[in-house]
């Protein structure tokens, strides 16, 4: 399939995500609250939502964060909760293969869980702007960055998003995921195998496990059976 | 609130900014590291099927916990959500529905 990367591409990938960079807004509140209460000054936390980007991962070092900071620690915790990306990137080859490096480069920067799947189910229904990806990464950054900063200047102030069931957002909004990616009966042994194992990984294996451990588990299975 | 509430704390630690810097620098090599190795494995036969079974298992294994895990309340406002979706309704339709679904649930209940 072809592949582009136009201005036009960054709107409607923002314009594909908005929805889910308020619930990210929200939950960016709670980082930087509890990023304050573990002592983070307010230029740090935003520093390192800026710098980082990638909210599993820091919520996973959280209860490092204290002095003498553990560098080692930290390193590798970033590295096993965030593993997951690389199997992302993995799977978007054959449609960023064709792009200049430093298009690529930048693009993946803005790679997040929600706007790789979004991107994908785009690109499962006849989608060439790769731009989808950087766009709605940079709306998610911006939201991102300014609810950590708003989080850890208000404390616990903050109000509880619950109540408005933007704990369900997210998920709902991997779910209409779902269709797009769907291609057939061929998918139900994968992704029972994806079910299994990333129930399991999260029950008993801590620190984030359950994604790359399903996503592996799941994937391997559907590249050994035949005639997809 | 008090004047405080604006006196946002600038300090920065050093060995803070090494961790943050650290993280990022690892962060950054996951999200462009899967891409980037993908150009020294071969193509073709079980490579193309793994990367093509690749978003499907991902994607649930990212949901497959969560719905484990939550109330049969938001299970049922994501079945609202899946419904909707697979009968070809607006994607953000079928969002804001599902989600309005759990938060009357819960305002109920």
């Amino acid at each position: 399939m072809e592949t582009t990367f136009t201005t036009a591409g960054l709107r409607r990938g923002m314009s594909l995500i908005w929805h889910v960079a308020i619930s990210g807004f929200f939950f960016a509140i709670a980082v930087g609250v509890v990023a304050r209460d573990v002592g983070m000054s307010w230029l740090e936390a935003v520093v390192m939502s800026g710098v980082v980007f990638a909210g599993a991962s820091q919520v996973a070092i959280i209860d490092l964060w204290q002095s003498p900071l553990p560098l080692l620690v930290i390193a590798l915790t970033t590295l096993g909760v965030n593993s997951r990306m690389l199997l992302m990137g993995a799977s978007m080859r054959e449609w960023f293969r064709p792009l200049k490096r430093r298009t690529v480069w930048a693009s993946f920067f803005f790679l997040t869980d929600i706007n790789w799947a979004m991107a994908i189910a785009e690109r499962r229904k006849g989608e060439t702007d790769a731009a989808l990806l950087m766009g709605s990464g940079m709306l998610l950054w911006a939201t991102w960055v300014t609810g950590t900063a708003i989080g850890h200047a208000v404390g616990g102030a903050a109000l509880d998003p619950k109540a408005l069931a933007f704990d369900v957002l997210v998920p709902a909004f991997f779910v209409i995921m779902i269709k797009p990616i769907w291609t057939g009966r061929k998918q139900l042994l994968p992704w029972a195998t994806a079910a299994a194992g990333a129930i399991l990984a999260d029950a008993f294996i801590p620190g984030n496990a359950h994604v790359i451990v399903g996503g592996i588990a799941g994937s391997l299975v559907g590249g050994l059976l035949r005639d997809r | 609130m008090t004047a405080d509430f604006l006196a946002l704390d600038m300090s920065f630690d050093t060995t803070a900014l090494i961790a943050i810097l650290l993280m990022g620098a690892v962060t950054y090599f996951t999200r462009l590291g899967g891409f980037l190795m993908m150009r020294w494995i071969p193509e073709g036969g079980f490579v193309s099927r793994w990367l093509s079974a690749i978003p499907g298992a991902v994607l649930v294994a990212i949901l497959a916990p969560t719905v484990w895990n939550i109330g049969w309340m938001e299970r049922a406002g994501l079945l609202v959500t899946l419904a909707l979706s697979a009968i070809g309704a607006n994607s953000l339709v079928a969002v804001v529905l599902g989600t309005a679904a759990v938060a009357a649930g819960r305002a109920l209940l």
